[in-house]
This record gives structure tokens, sequence and C-alpha cells, in this order.
């Protein structure tokens, strides 16, 4: 009986507003604050002005005011890079390490001669950590800016949208962080797509047999309920199950969680050896506080962990097993060298990761790869030439596979310790990656 | 058995966040009119409060007290400059309260960074109920939220102030009539509801990452259950707090977490269409 004169003097008597349309509005405000991740989670279109986790409107920095554009011993005519990260938003953090990375290794080139006697001028712009926005800044990068390259990025929610825009345009996206290849329906296998992180058989194919060894073979996993969660979920599967050991149970949880109790009650039925996490960002940190509130004893393991992410939760997940292409700790000179150069131009205590690495990497592998062709910056030169990189880059020598375009690393299994450092475990080199049958040479 | 007892404990740890921040929406709503676009941040200032306090080497029990003390000053000082003007303006108070949300949520990052902050937890431990063992941290959280929203309803029922808002609430024209000030009231009422919000910040900061955003998880919930929660606007508010947070954990516990969320506002959306009145309403039969 929804008869609208049924209602009391209250709200009548108090404003100009109807209760009716008073509902109306605050529901959906409340329903658009709620959703928001949501929505943002499906990578669907998801209203930028409704997430309230922060989308900042100024994107980006001058490129004039960029360091390295003015003592460059580089004199020819400049080659135009766009650069695209999470500067805000929940990712943010491990923006602002790309950003850094990225800015390094710019500043490196251009002070050294730049890529084939040309320096490199870059224009940066925010992600936002939201979809509509990254589509908006690629296809601005990509037709007003007319960049030759996009380097950068960090979830597959935004590197999807960023591969909405860019191949049609023809201008290459270097993706700079590891991610699910493949594995469900994303866009891996794309002659403007080159990845600088590794795709899960490089990350996950050495560590389950290392765990397999050493703690067992049963898996509970808890992820964010997005692609790369899911995607990585999937190829645990296949792995664990060649193995003998299965997967009890998979939970994904929206982004912006801050309660994960009921997933704690489905870790103690399921008992297993392992909780496999694959949660984002914050989330992550959350997680690991509750994980220690309410005593769990598996054995935590995440492709995500590392000294960066440790640092957000000091104290947190010690001894949480991971495995990816770069931690701090890799002992080489190329790195000795690199956290030298990060931290003078960062602060000692200025940390990075491996997607900041990635980054790093990415850089140079396009100054290689355009010198390959002759200082040529035409991506339909330059990207026949990405199989003759060759980089000493601080994780060890890589290279870019000619089938997948994605690079061809090194991996570290490693162990959280108590200082927050990965203790490196196991180290596999020059593993080659693999996208379903992907052959873009 | 195990997992009935493990979802009572969930919904209710959920449920008593929910509630606080859900009071204070509804003190608000009910009292001004206002419907606050910005109370999440309040719960992140009051996370922030224990952090700044913690770090600085207070115990955490110290800055629990301190934190909703921050709410209120802050509330009060908002509805002094800017919430006062907005109290016939239903409409331009969403428009006003969701920019202040922009702000308050920019300037925390810019004091704190966007990088999470961590609190330690004051209580280690588990608690052993019937098999099921749970953190002590979350059964005290339970039980302090309890107490809490206990005290706000004694507080509105038998203080005179209480009694005053009540009316107020009922029928704010017949009471300003009578000669209340309306102005007092609403800004110890603005104060109260901000003061709950940095409240339930203040208990979640040891056991979530602490950042500028971590109120949007409750806030969307907990405006559906001050909507929901209808004409009796404290009663309400927590019927509506019971109703999302019981239903989001029953739904993620039988489908999956993001059905939980999504359906629990669905299933808001079809209560409010079939009773727009809410789940607790005023008697029909004084209407003028």
């Amino acid at each position: 009986m929804a008869k609208e004169n049924e209602i009391t003097t209250s709200e009548q008597a108090s404003m100009g507003v109807g209760r009716r349309q008073m509902l109306k509005t605050s529901l959906g405000m409340g329903a658009a604050a709620a959703l928001a991740p949501v929505l943002a989670a499906c990578g669907s279109d998801a209203g930028s002005g409704a997430n309230s986790s922060g989308t900042d409107p100024e994107a980006g920095s001058d490129p004039t005011d960029n360091p390295g554009g003015s003592d460059s011993s580089a004199t020819g005519e400049a080659i135009k890079v766009g650069f695209m990260t999470d500067l805000t938003g929940i990712t943010a953090n491990l923006g602002d390490i790309q950003d850094k990375c990225f800015n390094l290794a710019v500043n490196q080139i251009n002070s050294s001669g730049g890529i084939a006697g040309r320096p490199i001028e870059f224009i940066t712009e925010d992600t936002g950590a939201d979809s509509t926005q990254t589509i908006e800044k690629a296809t601005k990068l990509a037709l007003e800016d007319e960049v030759v390259a996009v380097i950068g990025l960090i979830t597959s929610l935004v590197r999807e949208a960023a591969l909405t825009v860019l191949p049609s345009e023809k201008v290459p996206l270097l993706y700079t962080t590891y991610y699910e290849g493949a594995a469900s329906g994303a866009v891996a296998c794309d002659p403007y797509l080159i990845g600088t992180g590794q795709v899960p058989n490089q990350q996950i194919e050495p560590l389950v047999p290392y765990l397999t060894e050493n703690v067992g073979t049963t898996y509970t996993v808890v992820g964010s309920d997005y692609i790369w969660a899911r995607g990585t979920t999937e190829v645990l599967e296949e792995l664990v199950a060649k193995e003998g050991g299965n997967v009890k149970s998979s939970t994904f949880y929206p982004f912006g969680t801050t309660d994960f109790g009921p997933f704690f009650q489905q870790l103690e039925e399921d008992d297993p050896d392992i909780c496999w996490v694959t949660l984002a960002g914050t989330d992550f940190s959350t997680f690991l506080k509750q994980y220690e509130q309410f005593g769990a004893t598996a054995k935590l393991v995440s492709p995500a962990m590392d000294e960066v992410f440790a640092a957000t939760s000091p104290g947190t997940g010690v001894g949480t097993l991971t495995s990816q292409s770069y931690f701090s700790t890799v002992d080489n000179d190329e790195n000795t060298k690199f956290l030298e150069d990060y931290q003078a131009a960062y602060g000692e205590d200025a940390l990075v990761n491996s997607i900041g690495e990635a980054t790093y990497n990415a850089v140079w592998i396009l100054k290689e790869a355009i010198e390959a062709a002759d200082g040529d910056s035409d991506p339909e030169k330059w990207i026949p030439k990405l199989s003759e990189v060759d980089f000493a880059s601080p994780s060890g020598t890589i290279g870019v596979d000619a089938d997948t375009q994605h690079a061809v690393s090194n991996n570290y299994i490693g162990e959280l310790t108590e200082e927050g450092t990965i203790r490196i475990l196991e180290t596999s080199e020059g593993n080659v990656p693999q996208v379903n049958g992907c052959v873009l040479s | 058995m195990d997992s009935l007892i493990s979802f009572v404990l969930n919904a209710a740890f959920l449920v008593s966040i929910l509630s606080l921040v859900a009071l204070g929406l509804g003190v608000i709503y009910g009292l001004l009119g206002v419907i606050n676009m910005a109370h999440g941040e309040l719960i992140a200032i009051g996370a922030y409060t224990v952090v700044v306090l913690t770090e600085l080497g207070l115990p955490y029990w110290t800055a629990l007290a301190v934190a909703p003390a921050v709410g209120m000053v802050l509330g009060m000082l908002l509805e002094a400059t800017l919430i006062r003007r907005l109290t016939d303006r239903p409409l331009d108070a969403i428009l006003v309260t969701v920019g202040l949300s922009l702000v308050l949520q920019q300037t925390l990052k810019a004091w704190f960074g966007a990088t999470a902050r961590s609190v330690p937890s004051p209580i280690n431990g588990t608690f052993d109920l019937l098999g099921v063992s749970y953190p002590l941290f979350r059964v005290m959280i339970i039980v302090v939220a309890t107490a809490i929203m206990a005290l706000t309803f004694v507080f509105f029922v038998k203080s005179s102030f209480g009694l005053v808002v009540q009316a107020i609430f009922q029928n704010r024209e017949a009471a300003v009539t009578n000669g209340v000030n309306a102005g007092k009231y609403n800004r110890i009422a603005f104060g109260l509801g901000t003061a709950l919000a940095a409240f339930a910040g203040s208990l979640l900061a040891p056991s979530a990452a602490v950042l500028p955003q971590m109120g949007a998880f409750y806030l969307g919930p907990a405006f559906i259950a001050v909507i929901l929660g209808g004409e009796k606007r404290l009663l309400g508010a927590v019927a509506g707090a019971a109703f999302m947070g019981g239903l989001e954990v029953f739904i993620g516990d039988t489908f999956t977490r993001t059905w939980g969320r999504v359906g629990v506002l669905i299933l808001a959306i079809i209560v409010i269409r079939m009773w727009p009145g809410g789940l607790v309403r005023e008697p029909k039969a004084r209407v003028a």
C-alpha cells in the first residue's frame, strides 16, 4: 500500500521536497556509493563521478617541468612517449613507484645520448585506477599527443580499458605489470601489446612445484573479484591438479572490502596447507591484519607480496611466500647500481618492486628496439625489432619473446622477513612467456 | 552449527559497525533533513585520529576516547559554517556534502599520503565459542558498539535534550513554534552524528588498512539502512543496519561475496518500493 499521502508530517513540514523524491534521490546516491567499487571491478561504465575512491580530475604533469628534458646531450627530434599509471585511486601507492621508475629511466637515457641521439619527451597521465578515465586519457595520448608508445598501467581493469583504444589507433602499449596473460579471456595477444611483466606460467609454474615440495598441495584461494585474481586462480588450479593436489575453495571479494570475517570460517573448514591470496592493494593489508586477529595458520602464499606491499602493514604477513620477476634483494651489479640511482633520486627509504622495475625496463626496451630500427620511432619499424632486445636489467638479463611480445625474464621465489624484505629462496632464469598459442612473429 | 555461529558473529560484527554509522546518519537526517555524503570521511577521520595518537605513543584506548570527540568538534564546526545554511534545502545539501567529502578525502590524502596506514591490534588472541574461534578484538568491538548504541538510545529517550530532539523528529515546525531553539539542537545533533561515525572509524582502525576512502565500504549500506529504517529514525537506522549487514553476510555465505553486496541492495530497493514508510514507522493517526 504505497500511497503518497500516507506520510507523516515531519519531512513534509521541514522540506520543500516530498518524501518520495527524497527517497529516490538518497537511495540513488546510496546505491551509487555502495556499488561504485563493484561496478569498477566489472570494468563496466562506472561513472567516475560517483566513485568515492577518489578520481582526481587533474592528471599528469607538465612535460616542460620534467628534469630529463633539459640537460640532455641528445639533440635530435624528440621521441614522444606517453606514460600512464594510477596516480590516484586504490593503487596510487604503486602508481607512484612506476612513476619514479619511469622518470629514472628517462633521465638516465636522456642524459646519456637519448634514443639514437633523440631525447625522450613524455606526457604523464593519471588513470585514476578507473576504466572510464583510462579510456579518455589513452585516447588523448594517441590522438592529441600522437605518442609513439604508451608505457605503464597496473591493474587488468585499466589495461583492458586502454586496449580498447590503443591498438585501433596503432599505438603500442608497453604494459609493465605481471598479469593473468590469456587466462579468463584477457586480451594478451595483440601486435600492439608488449608485456614487460610476467604472465602466469613464468610466475606460478616455478612456484607450485616449490610449494609441493616444501609446504603442501591443498589450497584455499581468496582474491579480489576481478580478472587478475580469477585468471591467476584458473592457472593455479590447472598446475595444482598436475601436482596431484587440489584447490578446495576460492572466494572473491569486491574491491574496497574492509571485513573478511566470513572467509576465515571457510578457511577453517577447508583446513588447507596453503592460503593463496590474490587480493589487490590495500584490501590485502586489511586481510593480513584480520588473518592475524583470527589466528589462522595456513601458509600464506601470494604472488602479489613484495617489499612495497609489506611496508604498508609492517609486522604482518611475515613468512608469506611470493614469486616475482624482481625483488630489491636480487643480487647483481645492475641491481646495486639501479638501487643506488633510485635512492639518490628519491631518498634512502624509497622502495621499489617488480612492477616498478618492469616500468624501468620498458623504457630501456623501447630504446633498444628503436635503436635496432636505426632510430626510427615509427612503431611499424621498431616492433619487429623487439626480439633483438638484450638488456642487462636489475632483475637479470631480459629479452622479448618474438611470438608473444612479452618479456623473457628471471623468476625469484622469496619469503617475507620480519624486516620487511624478501629473502630469495630460489631463482629460475630466462623463463619464456606462454600466451595460449600466441604467434605474432 | 559451526557455520551458524560464525554467521551470527560475522553478521553481528558488520551490523554493529554499520549501526553506528547509520545511527549517526539517521540522527543528522532526522533532525536536519540533510543527507550527509561526507559521513564516510568522518569514519576515516576517526581512524586517522587513532593512527596519529598511537604513533605518538598513546594507548589505543585513549585514542578510542579521543576520536569521537574529534568527530564531534569537527561536526559542530561544519554545522556552524556550512550545514546550517542547508537545512531546508536537502538536494543542495547532498551536493554540498559530496563536495565536502571530496575536500576532506583529498585533505587526508595530502596530510597522510595515499598509502594505507596501520594501527597495531590492541588485543590479540581468539575467543572460543562452541567450537568456533573468533578474534577477541572483534568480540570487543561488538560489545563496545552495542553499548554505545544503547547509550545513544538512553540519551535520546531519557534526557530532556533527547526529548526535544524526538519532538523535532516528529514535527519540526510545531517544535519551533513551541519555542525550541532548533539551531542549537541541529548543531549538537550534527556533532553527535559525526562523533558516532568517527567512533566507528576508531573501532575499525586496528583491523583495516586506514585510508581516506575507507568509509565508502560502510557508507552506501548505511544510507540505505537509514532510508530502509523509516520514520523512527534511531530504531529504524539500527533495524536497517541489521537488514543490510545480516543479509550481506548471509547472501555472501550462500552465493558469492560480490552478490552479497549487490543482492542486499536489490532487496533493499524491493522493500522500499513495497513499504515506502520503512521498517519502523510512526503511528499514522495524527497526520494533520
